[in-house]
């Protein structure tokens, strides 16, 4: 009973340093945010909203302090906050007109052929756009899948407002590379304009569908002639490995559509479609590899930075991505699934051996019985 | 040279040639070790079964690991986690050991103080205790270097600029233990090397002599009783084992230990594949990068203690930099426990709570010892800062001039 208390002691002294070091410090100095939110007008809005609370306290405090350089900066944030709350209520708003229902893919195939082109291309459709290297910075995305991947809404925003809806207005202003379209720049009828972008993002949509299933029936194929070769394993076994290879495959495609423009994946050999030095001109410094950003992030941090870049990150140049909650799953899962391929073989690998100990405790515990019974 | 004759098994065959037989009697069965033990006595083989993992695991580690800071971030995430069969086990057994063998060794130190094993003939235990405390220091600290990951490369970084506080020498000091102006490959390799040479081979001769110190003095016990040990022993051997103040390590102290291994193996192996971040910090996952300073460096957790009295002074007194007075205070920090067997002034040998004032002094220091680990990580900002430094000044005081004090009072 004595041993139990000095060991329950040595357990409770033990745990409050744990805790202490670990989560409790953590949670100092990790920035409190607000989790991931796929519905993109509410998370814009409510982040300018908490940016502009922010500044108001920032500048009462200034004013308590009664330093007339820092109100006089202070007012000059909270200023720009109230601006862009202003400049995001104005886009959402302005998307929420669009009828995205009444889209015609057709239409909005000649109208991605006349405008769009001029950039992007949609190769599955046989669709090469105009610029195909990095030489502007970056290499403007082919979009064949990007009405898969990419929010609707957000589409739309980024169609009217590009540097807003990517957030990174604050680097590139109204000098970012892709060109608005939206009524007040093209001169037409708002109702027309609204029209055209609901038939884009309908063509989009058509094609990234029929983009997904060609993809998977390509990697099918090649995963059953690869299978196929391996006579010596068992029909169940091929079915689980296969079903994995898939699901690999489906989760690198994503990665490569969404982030592999800029980013290596070095544990993959995958390397970034745009040229080096273009992306550090463009961006200030190279994107990081991705290989290791599982562990050294964590999945939480990568699914809230993904959605919001600035929320995590302020002043960063990295876009915000604006995928879908399912296909930053998919590229979340990727970067485990390579960044922490051993996690499966840890998990259960784990459970084994602390089995192995528990059994070897109950044996242990009785020689120790045997052992002692003779001193006591 | 001995009469050989025709050996009637292995064991006299060898018996005949090594003696042993005699070697098991001195080392091991005729070894004796008090009865009225706790658990807290089974951290010394614990300590040892731990260093073994970190031995082997180390070996394997070597065989992939490349020494150079534009392979070695690689040849550790890739190489060693992902492509090398259990590699991953061994650089998360090796990782969570190193973390872990230090909370055995502060709760193997505390026992000591607790139970007054220090003093009165143990001096030369506690002192190679101590050793081996500093070198494993060193050793840990060369090996978080390794993997060459932003933390790697910061603490370095931060560490190996503290002995440009050294008078005189400080700033040719610094160049001379970096090989190079800036922390950089050249660190590296020597670091490698200390790593995996030097400081192993320092550590096992100090255990061999911590063993030894053991020999004369013997392993206190549970209420500090002063045994005869040959008078105790003698009993044992007639058979009056359950009368007998002393068992034999082996089998029955090993028998005993050994049931605690295993139950420590549980725990032990549930952090390495469940919960190894507190050992294995993910901001180390990041490649070394010179040009970005992360958000907060901190060092691993058992040297925040020391780490929180380095920087716990941050304001200048006089015309002393603040720097200065926490690098002097960092540097007694480092070297004060070798001292405790003569700060202690008293020559009452008990457990703590049978002393008195030593028993209340004891418990503040160790929450002392566990505010400055916590506030050690948390960033030194606003009432942080206070908090860092009245738990390093309380730390100073507690073993410069209240222990002795207390102590003395005890003496008369």
């Amino acid at each position: 009973m004595r041993e139990f208390k000095i060991f329950l002691v040595v357990a409770c002294f033990t745990a409050l340093t744990y805790w202490g070091v670990e989560p409790y410090a953590h949670s100092v100095m990790k920035p409190h945010v607000a989790p991931a939110n796929f519905d993109f007008e509410q998370e814009d809005i409510n982040f300018a909203k908490k940016i502009l609370a922010e500044k108001e306290k920032a500048l009462e405090l200034a004013k308590a302090e009664n330093n007339e350089t820092n109100v006089e900066s202070a007012n000059k944030a909270l200023e720009l906050a109230k601006e862009n709350l202003a400049k995001q209520e104005a886009l959402w708003a302005s998307v929420a007109k669009i009828d995205f229902n009444s889209g015609n893919a057709s239409e909005g195939k000649a109208f991605f052929e006349t405008n769009c082109v001029a950039c992007h291309g949609a190769k599955f459709d046989g669709i090469e756009g105009a610029i195909t290297d990095s030489s502007l910075g970056v290499l403007p995305p082919d979009l064949s899948s990007a009405g898969l991947i990419y929010d609707e809404k957000f589409l739309a925003a980024l169609i009217m407002n590009p540097a807003l809806a990517l957030k990174v207005d604050h680097k590139f202003g109204d000098a970012f590379l892709m060109t608005p379209y939206n009524a007040e720049v093209s001169g037409e009828n708002e109702d027309v304009a609204n029209a055209n972008i609901a038939n884009v993002i309908a063509y989009l949509k058509e094609i990234g569908i029929k983009y997904q299933e060609d993809f998977e029936n390509k990697t099918k194929a090649l995963l059953d002639e690869k299978y196929a070769k391996l006579t010596e394993l068992d029909e169940g076994t091929k079915k689980v490995l296969w079903q994995k290879d898939f699901e690999f495959a489906k989760d690198k495609n994503n990665f490569i559509e969404a982030c592999g423009r800029c980013h290596d994946m070095k544990y993959d050999s995958f390397t970034a479609v745009s040229a080096k030095n273009d992306l550090k001109a463009y961006l200030g410094s190279n994107p990081p590899d991705l290989s290791m950003m599982i562990r050294s992030r964590g999945d939480e941090y990568l699914h809230n930075f993904i959605n919001n870049t600035q929320k995590l990150l302020v002043g960063t140049a990295m876009p915000r991505v604006g995928i879908t909650e399912e296909a930053q799953a998919s590229v979340v899962a990727y970067l485990e699934k390579v960044g922490d391929s051993k996690k499966e073989e840890r998990e259960s690998l784990g459970l084994y051996i602390m089995g192995f100990f528990v059994i070897l405790s109950i044996f242990a515990i009785a020689w120790k019985r045997k052992i002692w019974s003779k001193l006591h | 040279m001995a009469h050989i004759t025709k050996a009637n098994g292995i064991v006299d065959w060898l018996d005949q040639r090594l003696a042993v037989k005699k070697l098991m009697n001195v080392l091991m069965v005729e070894y004796w070790i008090p009865k009225q033990i706790n658990f807290l006595w089974a951290m010394g083989v614990i300590l040892t079964v731990l260093f073994t993992v970190l031995f082997v695991t180390g070996l394997l580690l070597v065989m992939y690991y490349k020494p150079d800071t534009a392979l070695a971030f690689d040849s550790v995430n890739k190489t060693i986690m992902q492509e090398a069969d259990y590699g991953w086990l061994w650089r998360h057994m090796h990782g969570v050991a190193a973390s872990v063998i230090f909370l055995i060794i502060y709760i193997h130190m505390l026992t000591g103080i607790y139970y007054g094993s220090y003093k009165k003939g143990r001096e030369m235990i506690w002192i190679s205790g101590m050793l081996l405390f500093v070198v494993f220091s060193a050793e840990a600290f060369s090996g978080y270097m390794l993997p060459w990951g932003q933390m790697s490369y910061w603490a370095a970084q931060v560490i190996t600029n503290l002995f440009g506080g050294v008078p005189f020498i400080g700033d040719a000091l610094v160049i001379w233990i970096r090989g190079d102006y800036a922390v950089s490959d050249p660190t590296l390799t020597r670091f490698f090397m200390l790593h995996v040479c030097l400081l192993p081979i320092v550590i096992i001769m100090i255990i061999a002599f911590h063993f030894y110190a053991l020999r004369i003095p013997h392993v206190n016990n549970e209420i500090a009783e002063e045994l005869d040990f040959d008078l105790e022993a003698q009993k044992y051997k007639n058979g009056d084992t359950k009368g007998s103040k002393v068992i034999p390590f082996w089998p029955a102290f090993l028998s005993k230990d050994f049931m605690y291994i295993c139950l420590f193996m549980i725990f032990f192996f549930y952090l390495v594949c469940f919960k190894f971040n507190f050992a294995m910090d993910p901001i180390n996952f990041d490649p070394a990068d010179a040009l970005k300073t992360p958000a907060h460096i901190y060092p691993e957790w058992y040297f925040l203690w020391s780490y929180e009295v380095l920087r716990g002074f941050f304001f200048d007194i006089g015309s002393i930099k603040a720097f200065d007075i926490g690098l002097a205070a960092f540097g007694i920090a480092q070297v004060i426990f070798f001292l405790l067997p003569w700060l202690d002034r008293s020559d009452v040998v008990k457990p703590a709570h049978a002393r008195g004032k030593f028993f209340v002094w004891f418990w503040i220091l160790l929450v002392d010892l566990i505010v400055l680990t916590v506030y050690g990580k948390l960033p030194p900002t606003g009432i942080n800062a206070w908090i860092g430094f009245g738990a390093s000044v309380v730390f100073l005081a507690l073993l410069l001039v209240v222990l002795p004090l207390i102590t003395r009072k005890e003496k008369e």
